[in-house]
């Protein structure tokens, strides 16, 4: 579920790298926001920046996804997986972690005019207990990592 | 547009669903700065709507601001009234 979250995220990212990211969409402007409260410079600054920043966005992504698709399932219990990551890979599963509960936020937020006619309040409510639950895994991993950290 | 010798600033806007211990996180590895210092601006942010976090040459602040988009924050840069 997280990696097939993950996968929709590297999309969005590959699309501003192509140029085809919709601008008008609301993912993108919470993604991408603008650098300057100008809108020219915020433009300028999106042509030359944003293409990097997706760049390494499309790293710390692909780092979760590849770790969670690798990683076993325990034999308890289907569901679980357990993983082990180093320091730079927690540092990219934080950024991945955080952009997917972002990406929900804003879809969740949206008006059901501008979902897809198929989305139910059910799926939306789901969504939502996604956000806290992928809340609740960055938190524990910032905790195991401040543990590690000089105060 | 920009004199050389202006000074810039990069902002940090606060933010309805980014987990508070992630920012401190975020500004204590990007800035270097302690974790009573990241959580006071953090905390700024969350008050006032806004903090500043970081000023120098405008490249500089560009680069700050690319880095807490990329980090997933919310961050704009502004020139320094003087």
């Amino acid at each position: 579920m997280l990696a097939t979250l993950g996968r929709q995220v590297l999309g969005l990212h590959r699309a501003v790298i192509d140029r085809t990211a919709i601008d008008s969409d609301p993912v993108m402007a919470r993604l991408y926001p603008d650098a300057y409260e100008d809108p020219a410079d915020a433009a300028e600054f999106r042509r030359l920046a944003s293409g990097d920043i997706a760049f390494a966005r499309m790293q710390s992504m692909t780092r979760m996804v590849v770790d969670l698709e690798s990683a076993m399932p325990t034999e308890v219990d289907g569901d679980v997986v357990q993983l082990e990551v180093d320091a730079e890979g927690a540092d990219a599963w934080l950024r991945a972690l955080g952009e997917v509960r972002l990406v929900l936020h804003v879809r969740t937020g949206q008006d059901k005019a501008e979902l897809p006619d198929d989305v139910t309040d059910d799926d939306i409510a789901q969504l939502r207990d996604v956000i806290d639950w992928v809340g609740f895994v960055q938190a524990t991993l910032l905790e195991a990592l401040d543990g590690r950290m000089p105060q | 547009m920009s004199a050389p010798g202006d000074e810039w600033a990069t902002i940090l806007w606060d933010d309805e669903v980014t987990l508070q211990a992630y920012v401190v996180h975020v500004l204590m590895r990007r800035f270097g700065c302690s974790r009573e210092h990241a959580r006071e601006l953090m905390e700024l942010a969350q008050h006032d709507g806004r903090a500043l976090v970081a000023r120098g040459s405008r490249e500089e602040q560009e680069m700050h601001v690319a880095g807490l988009h990329g980090d997933g924050l919310l961050a704009t840069l502004e020139r320094v009234q003087s």
